[in-house]
């Protein structure tokens, strides 16, 4: 599942339009398309720590999922207008805590740090002389750490201001409208930062194990000696039926099946 | 160094970013990022990080390192009837990757970290070598040779090895590079340790690491310009046919090398602290090695023969070099 966060609906209007998402029922607000669900936290750290924690925490988590912030922020540093930037570092500057995403895959180029604060920027405030500004992102980064490693969370932030002017609902979208090639590209790019490995498959597991009357810990035992097998590429499942073909197995009860465990641990690992 | 050190990303502590040496390190990787953090562990020891994930992309963190800069040598690890055995770590994760290593036990991160601050270890071990001579191995934590032009930590070592002859140091690698043995010229006490596998062992579970032959080659080389050289087969691990294949090991060495001036032989099967061995198990699902059922004894997951392979493994060495020459862990206890 790919997780889309933005703080404000004017954000996630193109977004909604451009993957036809369709609004779920509940007191959050959520757009989803079976893929992609779109949460609009609202606007400030508390509400997208919670609203995060609350949606990653009710869904079931899988290797492959991943969390895509995207919206706007302010440029500390007078950064033009509708740049794209990546986001390598968050800094809560209530707390002072700093987080670190793994950007192991990308198409930007460009990348920044991100302080996220209560207040709305403006040019008195004191923050830093670089990077960017916003009020979410450290705090949904910090939410979604329960739940995701940090190669699952990717921030991705377009240039709205420089604190000096203010932006109207009209000119947010159409920046996200902007923004939207570049989080296709990134979502792809998380695609593969975050590709689920093949699983082991330990064929006829449970049958092999009540071959041998297994209690809990001989089945863990089993299941260690076959999935190493697996592995190793050697053939259990001749081992087992040749021990069938001599009427060795299935034993008879548990003390029986711990001996042929134990003769067949030799001949598979010695 | 090894070709996969490309960072992307390097993150260095605030407080050494005007460093020289951190500005040379920098210098060679003109189009990484750098991130300033104000300590390089919050970068290193995030949680939940995925090891598997990190390592299609590895970072680099520099640091200073704080607090105990010298460790003593865990009981698992061969001191070699040495009094005194410590182990430091200037750099810690490693460019090759093999699967058994502990490291993936101890750390969720793979990225590399450096620490700077050369000078703080050198002022501490002087006081410890008040206290009389010490065997000190420095590679435990990585390779140094793979990243010795990132850290001139090697040169820097073998100089300060020079001056304290009462120091025995241990540099552990499985590189090949052959380049750096010059600086050990009259440096008797430091101890290049080459890790050497059976090829099939290498090729399923040594990754990014030198093959066996061009690991021969650097221990004929190191023994021509005069170094002290010791061979570890260790850890000794069971692949399918492992007996015939360590009888062949060993015949090579015989053949390729001239074993009268080797230091020393370590030898030890594989061995793993139950709860490192846990957390392996659950970062990598698809390793045989790590996957394979051991049988926990005073806290370490071994092969439920570790005495007989060893001893097998002596006996086996015995045909070749003499038996005083050859340290298994029991002879270590």
């Amino acid at each position: 599942m790919i997780f889309l966060f933005t703080a404000l609906y004017a954000e996630a209007k193109p977004l909604i339009e451009h993957w036809h998402l369709k609004r779920k029922e509940g007191p959050i607000q959520q757009f989803e398309n079976g893929e992609i669900t779109l949460t609009v936290t609202g606007t400030g750290p508390i509400a997208a720590a919670s609203v995060g924690g609350a949606v990653l925490g009710k869904n079931p988590r899988h290797a492959d999922d991943f969390l895509i912030s995207a919206g706007i922020c302010a440029g500390l540093s007078h950064q033009k207008k509708g740049s794209i930037v990546l986001i390598h570092q968050l800094i809560d500057q209530n707390s002072g805590r700093a987080f670190y995403p793994d950007i192991i895959f990308t198409s930007l180029k460009r990348e920044e740090t991100l302080f996220t604060g209560s207040r709305v920027w403006n040019r008195e405030s004191s923050v830093a002389d670089h990077g960017l500004y916003d009020m979410e992102g450290a705090a949904l980064f910090e939410a979604g750490s329960l739940f995701l490693s940090p190669h699952q969370m990717r921030f991705l932030k377009t240039v709205s201001d420089t604190g000096d002017t203010l932006v109207t609902p009209q000119e947010v979208s159409g920046l996200m409208k902007e923004l939207i090639p570049s989080l296709e590209a990134e979502i792809e790019a998380m695609r593969r930062q975050c590709a689920k490995e093949e699983e082991v498959l330990i064929e006829n597991e449970e049958e092999t194990a009540d071959l041998f009357q297994a209690s809990l810990t001989m089945r863990r035992q089993i299941h260690q000696l076959l999935l190493y097998c697996t592995l190793a590429g050697t053939d259990w499942k001749a081992v087992i039926q040749q021990k069938i073909k001599q009427g060795l197995l299935p034993a008879e009860n548990r003390s029986e099946g711990k001996k042929r465990l134990e003769e067949i641990r030799h001949e598979l690992i010695g | 160094m090894n070709s996969s050190a490309n960072f992307s990303h390097i993150y260095v502590e605030s407080e050494i970013r005007s460093d020289p040496r951190t500005e040379g390190i920098l210098a060679r990787f003109p189009d990484s990022h750098v991130i300033l953090v104000q300590r390089g562990s919050d970068v290193f020891n995030r949680p939940r990080q995925s090891f598997s994930a990190q390592k299609k992309s590895r970072s680099l963190i520099l640091a200073r390192k704080h607090g105990t800069l010298f460790y003593h040598g865990a009981p698992v690890c061969h001191s070699f009837h040495a009094s005194r055995f410590f182990y430091t770590t200037t750099a810690v994760g490693c460019l090759f990757d093999c699967e058994y290593c502990w490291l993936k036990g101890i750390y969720a991160s793979a990225s590399l970290m450096i620490f700077i601050n050369q000078e703080d270890y050198f002022r501490e071990l002087e006081e410890l070598l008040k206290d009389g001579s010490l065997f000190l191995s420095l590679s435990y934590e990585t390779d140094l040779f793979a990243v010795e032009e990132l850290t001139g930590h090697i040169h820097a070592w073998a100089s300060f090895a020079r001056e304290h002859p009462d120091l025995v140091l241990e540099i552990r690698t499985k590189s090949s590079r052959t380049d750096l043995f010059r600086c050990f010229e009259n440096c008797p006490n430091v101890i290049v340790a080459y890790t050497l596998s059976p090829q099939s062992v290498i090729t399923a579970f040594e990754h990014h690491t030198p093959s066996l032959s061009k690991r021969i080659q650097a221990v004929r080389k190191a023994l021509a310009e005069g170094c002290t050289v010791r061979l570890c087969l260790d850890p000794l691990i069971k692949v399918n046919g492992w007996r015939k294949e360590y009888e062949a090991l060993t015949d090579t060495l015989d053949q390729e090398i001239d074993l009268s001036r080797i230091k020393d032989v370590s030898i030890g099967s594989y061995r793993q602290s139950e709860p490192y061995q846990r957390r392996m198990r659950k970062r990598f699902p698809y390793s045989a090695v790590i996957q394979y059922p051991y049988e926990t004894e005073d806290g370490y997951c071994v092969y439920s023969d570790h005495r007989e392979i060893d001893q097998w493994m002596r006996g086996l060495l015995e045909r070749y070099m003499e038996k005083e020459k050859i340290f298994s862990l029991e002879d270590c206890e």
